[in-house]
């Protein structure tokens, strides 16, 4: 075997790999969320709330569908290298639908979680697609459910990412299979595949298990500061766009015709020619690289992205300053300026005696309804949310560590 | 004996060892999230003014109760029968204890819709497949209110049990 149909045989084992788990985890994933622009962040950060166990899940989740890009581009390539395209054209092909399925699932499923990366994503490529010339509208509003994002956007994207994809995927898994591998695989070949399945999905789940899911805060269609920015996939189309932002069609349409097209074509491209086959695929690999590093350059100023719990504590750090360091004081000695000129009753938070005899539940309670004479009620001024994220910063900042 | 390369090439237990471990996940995940993991939110709620129930009668109340719902919280209403009882008040569920349909008033007793269970005017089953009396609730006066604690319990059981979320 050349070191080339060595790396395309890993690549495919590893995209099977990858959509089976895609697959399986979505099972677990599907349980716990709602298709819903109210309540799919809810739903989502209440799996984050869950555990490290559904935790995992997502991750896994998130993590693969690159890992599924990557391998099906780099099967395509290497195929193509081959020369498998010429002589298994239906292979060739099936591959390059599967392929096309997995970017499907990728654009369905990334406005899920409905975080702001999931909500502000899915409003640009909502625009992009309505660049396409004539269809563009059709096709834009038949996918969110009309011209405007509405509460029918999440359903339809959901049953495309966990019906109607995974129905054609599966028919085409199928048309693949029965196309009969090249060699049979039996007795020790077909072993030592599914070792290789094996130490792929224990590369996996480690990876899963340290390095969890972004989640980003809740989608906020009001806030003017946020930047989206595309997954890395879609990075080199980003930063084509924008070179290229006088004739977006290129981008929308003409760039994924020519993708088609190569694919269809590939099986006539260069038969002959080893050499110029490799040109090409490295040509395109390059173009690929470059874009995708000139994209991260242009980048690199844009703000960070910070994640749900770092702006929620923030947040808890902001409100604290505005509404409750005039009494409590910066250290929660109750001897902010307000407490010391008026003399009002102001515990001191870090007195581990006031935090053995209230629970969460007493303190959440405190900041909503207010607490004695002099205590504001603050439940109409903060959501639940704000309340809950201060009732951490409060433990956090002044609890005194268990002796 | 198995030769070394007869037994490289039993492939079946890896396929099924992969399937398994690839569907764990997700598996482990829907049995361990059978358990909401919270009960914070208070299960009594207010039945209204006890002023207008009578001795041995029994007469509907609606009420209605916040529940935390895992990433909701919902406002469910339910309905309970409450009637007077010498000093005190008796407060029976009105899921009927066989499959959970709501019973109606029938005469002095209550019937099922579902299966045709008829529980007498004590709430016992006098005839059909429930299996055990009406759910008795607990209850409370509170400023001549009376709040009643409400409850599910597991259906077919042959005695009240209170099902925890």
């Amino acid at each position: 075997m050349t070191i080339v149909a060595r790396l395309r045989e890993i690549s495919a084992v590893a995209g099977l790999v990858s959509l089976f788990l895609l697959v399986s985890s979505g099972f677990g994933l599907g349980a716990g969320y709602v298709a819903s622009e109210r309540e799919a962040f809810d739903s989502v950060l209440f799996l984050h709330r869950q555990g490290a166990d559904a935790v995992f899940l997502r991750s896994l989740h998130h993590w693969l569908a690159s890992v599924l890009v990557f391998c099906g581009a780099l099967y395509l390539a290497l195929s193509f290298l081959e020369g498998i395209a010429a002589g298994r054209r239906a292979v060739f092909w099936l591959s390059g639908g599967l392929f096309f399925v997995a970017v499907g699932f990728c654009f369905t499923g990334f406005p899920l979680p409905m975080d702001q990366n999931a909500y502000w994503g899915m409003v640009v490529r909502f625009g992009i697609v309505e660049t396409i010339p004539l269809v563009g509208r059709g096709l834009a509003a038949l996918l969110r459910g009309g011209a405007t994002l509405d509460a029918s956007t999440l359903p339809r994207l959901y049953t495309l990412h966990a019906s109607v994809l995974p129905l054609l995927a599966m028919g085409l898994l199928g048309a693949l299979l029965s196309q009969r591998p090249g060699e049979p695989a039996e007795g020790r070949r077909l072993h030592r595949l599914l070792s290789l399945c094996l130490v792929l999905l224990g590369l996996a789940y480690a990876f899963a298990a340290v390095f969890e899911a972004p989640l980003e805060p809740r989608a906020d269609p009001a806030d003017t500061s946020y930047v989206p920015r595309p997954e890395w996939y879609f990075l080199w189309l980003y930063q084509l766009g924008k070179l290229l932002a006088a004739v977006p069609w290129v981008q929308s349409l003409l760039v994924p015709a020519l993708g088609l097209a190569t694919l269809v074509a590939a099986p006539w491209i260069f038969t002959t020619s080893f050499r110029a086959r490799l040109l090409l695929v490295s040509f395109a690999g390059v173009a690929w690289a470059g874009l995708t590093g000139l994209a991260l350059l242009q980048n690199r100023d844009l703000p960070a992205r910070p994640s749900y719990e770092q702006a929620l504590r923030s947040r808890a750090e902001g409100l604290y300053r505005e509404e409750c360091q005039s009494c409590h004081g910066a250290g929660g000695r109750g001897d902010g300026s307000q407490a010391r000129a008026f003399g009002l009753d102001c515990p001191d938070l870090t007195d581990p005696g006031l935090w053995e005899a209230r629970s969460d539940e007493q303190l959440r309670l405190a900041i909503r309804d207010g607490q004695g004479a002099d205590m504001p009620a603050f439940g109409e001024k903060l959501d639940s949310e704000a309340i809950e994220a201060l009732v951490d910063l409060l433990r956090r900042r002044f609890r005194p560590a268990r002796r | 004996m198995m030769r070394r390369r007869e037994l490289l090439a039993a492939w079946r237990p890896l396929a099924a060892a992969l399937a398994g471990l690839g569907l764990l996940p997700s598996a482990v995940y829907w049995w361990r999230s059978t358990r909401s993991g919270d009960s914070s939110s208070s299960d009594w709620a207010d039945a209204g003014p006890t002023a207008g129930l009578l001795e041995d009668v029994w007469q509907p109340r609606s009420l209605e109760i916040e529940r935390r719902n895992r990433w909701r919280v919902d406002r469910e209403r339910h309905t309970v029968y409450a009637r007077r009882r010498g000093t005190g008040f008796e407060v029976v569920s009105s899921v009927c204890p066989h499959t959970g349909c709501l019973v109606q008033r029938d005469g002095a007793g209550f019937a099922c819709p579902c299966h045709w269970s008829h529980f007498d005017g004590e709430g016992r089953p006098l005839d059909g497949p429930a299996p055990r009396p009406l759910d008795r609730l607990e209850w409370r006066l509170e400023a001549g209110r009376l709040r009643v604690r409400l409850v599910n319990f597991r259906p077919g059981a042959a005695r009240s049990e209170p099902l925890r979320p």
